[in-house]
């Protein structure tokens, strides 16, 4: 197990590595930078422009350029914004928490969702559960989070919710987008270990209700429902972009629209590889748990 | 080749169908701005029996207190005229659906956006399963070094939410382009975003398919590697394409409108639903002009409808 852990966490480093590498490289090759539009800043003189270029180390090859990047992520400052001149994980670190705290709102929300109306409708007493978890799912699955966030607002702007710092609209649309994806998935996992001849045992000893759901019914469907929480990650991170762009909620996204928009080319990169480090870490993190969960997936790989 | 008209080609007519006529359906050019107009809430038709169909005039409460209707002055729609479904009058615009910021009339560009978003979301999802296809049938037939580095690439880019991949590789492209390149663009984007997935899903067809034993039967009665292809593969492979394509076509959709909503996307004087949405990045304008958010109707309906259409190939399997 402590070997399928490290190399799990070996794959997933060295994944993130590649990426900064493909990523950096591609983002010094493209043509243009934020000192061609600096150049045209009547407020900026020519030569301040080429001393902040100078600095920016825009100057020096790919390699060095390259080696000064990762040497300032080992110190803890990930770069350098060449538009707010400041480190980059400055500008990241309280962006990253709200992010965060949408995302897990968002998660929470649909995960609790999709459980209960999972269990509830995957049961065989809920036929009217079935009928409301089909129609959920295919009235929110028809509903981009774009739209959702839209809709939601303007529900919102009329009830007064929206406010600086409420995280009621945000998280509501997140999670609600969030799950049409899970639902269907969760029932059918669920439903899958419902004949299982340890669930019937349980069931014959007389235990019932939540204490069933969640201690045995649950426990028992972890393995088809836990590859679905890495999915849910990656999906949550891409769509709380658009989410956050429309609702206001100062996060990772529209910092990483700006910084695409002035061509701030390491908070972009620091932005695209916390994003797929969240995913990789997710993807681990689930592995992980299956093998945990799960011996015949530790000695298969 | 026949060609099985199921219920992915029957949406794909529609799409083409409306693309083709959408235009004659606008009352108006959609870049036609009627400056004194701005933001003007979506008016009523007035029925008057036989005689046709009228809509009134627009009077204004003042500066930047909004329009409403004075039906003191009125104006007959004409239809079927100067190749256009409804001609409204030359002395006052008709917006049956509102109009914008400059004025411009919502119907018509909804009409000729959905033109641009339908049809990039269309073209893109053929770039990717083109893509896909090439690159999953190379790495399925040649396996060996080849094909790991290419699923490698592919797992490189799967690392990465979708989102942040898309943004990404726009980021490496020219920001602002005349609209008939950003159109190319959003395509290219949404295709280098898209082909991992197919290019994976492809390639394990063909790999799993080379591997069964009606394929090794074929073999060794002396079919040639094209004939297999041919008779083999290819039909597995059309079903596939045609399942991907209903998967992929809403999200390239989607792709468009998310692109063009955050400002990078099709440019101005452009117009597709995303383009349009744009405005609502000050969300605020949502309380007072609640019609700008009408491009999330038709938006949510081709939503719908390629989901119908998964759900019935998934049932005609």
């Amino acid at each position: 197990m402590k070997r399928f852990v490290a190399r799990r966490l070996m794959q997933g480093a060295l994944t993130l590595w590649v990426v900064s590498v493909v990523g950096f490289a591609l983002m010094s090759l493209v043509p243009g930078s934020y000192f061609d539009e600096a150049r045209l800043d009547p407020r900026l003189s020519p030569q301040t422009v080429e001393a902040m270029r100078n600095r920016s180390g825009e100057l020096r090859t790919l390699p060095q350029r390259y080696g000064e990047w990762l040497v300032s992520c080992f110190a803890g400052e990930g770069g350098y914004s060449v538009v707010y001149q400041v480190p980059v994980l400055h500008l990241m670190l309280p962006r990253l928490v709200k992010t965060a705290q949408l995302a897990t709102a968002g998660l929470a929300l649909s995960w609790l969702t999709a459980l209960v109306l999972g269990a509830w409708s995957a049961n065989r007493a809920g036929k009217h559960a079935a009928a409301v978890a089909d129609w959920l799912t295919s009235v929110l699955a028809a509903i981009p989070e774009l739209v959702l966030a839209c809709g939601l607002m303007l529900i919102g702007l009329y009830a007064g919710l929206v406010r600086e710092d409420n995280l009621t609209i945000p998280a509501l649309a997140l999670g609600m987008g969030g799950i049409p994806a899970l639902l269907p998935q969760v029932r059918a996992g669920l439903r899958q270990v419902a004949d299982a001849p340890y669930l019937e045992l349980a069931w014959a000893h007389g235990i019932r209700g939540w204490r069933f759901t969640l201690l045995f019914w649950l426990r028992a469907a972890a393995n088809p429902l836990l590859p679905l929480l890495g999915l849910s990650v990656g999906t949550m991170l891409s769509s709380s972009l658009v989410v956050e762009i429309i609702c206001g909620w100062p996060g990772l996204g529209p910092l990483f629209l700006s910084s695409v928009e002035t061509r701030d080319s390491h908070v972009a990169l620091a932005v695209v590889l916390i994003a797929s480090g969240l995913l990789i870490t997710a993807n681990t993190v689930t592995d992980i748990l299956q093998a945990a969960a799960d011996p015949r997936i530790r000695e298969s790989s | 080749m026949r060609v099985r008209v199921g219920p992915v080609q029957l949406l794909l007519c529609a799409i083409a169908i409306y693309s083709v006529f959408a235009g004659r359906l606008a009352p108006y050019p959609a870049i036609r701005e009627h400056r004194e107009f701005p933001f003007t809430p979506p008016m009523r038709l007035h029925w008057a029996g036989f005689a046709g169909v009228y809509y009134c005039g627009l009077q204004s409460a003042g500066a930047w207190r909004g329009f409403s209707e004075d039906c003191t002055r009125k104006w007959q729609l004409r239809f079927f005229e100067e190749g256009r479904l409804v001609q409204p009058a030359k002395e006052g615009p008709f917006f049956l659906l509102g109009s914008d910021e400059l004025g411009r009339d919502q119907l018509s560009r909804l009409l000729e956006g959905g033109r641009v978003t339908l049809s990039a979301g269309v073209a893109a999802s053929l770039l990717t399963i083109l893509i896909g296809l090439a690159i999953g049938i190379v790495s399925g037939y040649r396996g060996g070094r080849l094909d790991d580095l290419l699923m490698a690439l592919a797992s490189l880019f799967l690392t990465c939410p979708w989102i942040y991949l898309l943004l990404g590789i726009r980021a490496l492209l020219p920001l602002s382009l005349p609209s008939e390149q950003s159109y190319l663009l959003v395509l290219v984007v949404a295709a280098s975003v898209g082909w991992p997935r197919t290019a994976r899903l492809i390639r394990g067809v063909v790999r799993s398919a080379r591997e069964r034993e009606y394929v090794t039967v074929a073999r060794s009665l002396g079919a040639s590697e094209w004939r297999i292809f041919r008779v083999h593969l290819m039909p597995e492979l059309r079903h596939v394409a045609t399942a991907q394509f209903a998967v992929l076509a809403p999200q390239f959709v989607l792709a468009e409108v998310t692109l063009s909503f955050v400002g990078l996307g099709i440019g101005e004087p452009g117009v597709s639903w995303g383009t349009m949405l744009a405005g609502l990045r000050d969300v605020s304008i949502l309380l007072p002009y609640a019609w700008m958010a009408l491009p999330c109707i038709p938006i949510a309906a081709v939503f719908f409808a390629f989901q119908w259409v998964s759900r019935r190939m998934q049932y005609t399997e």
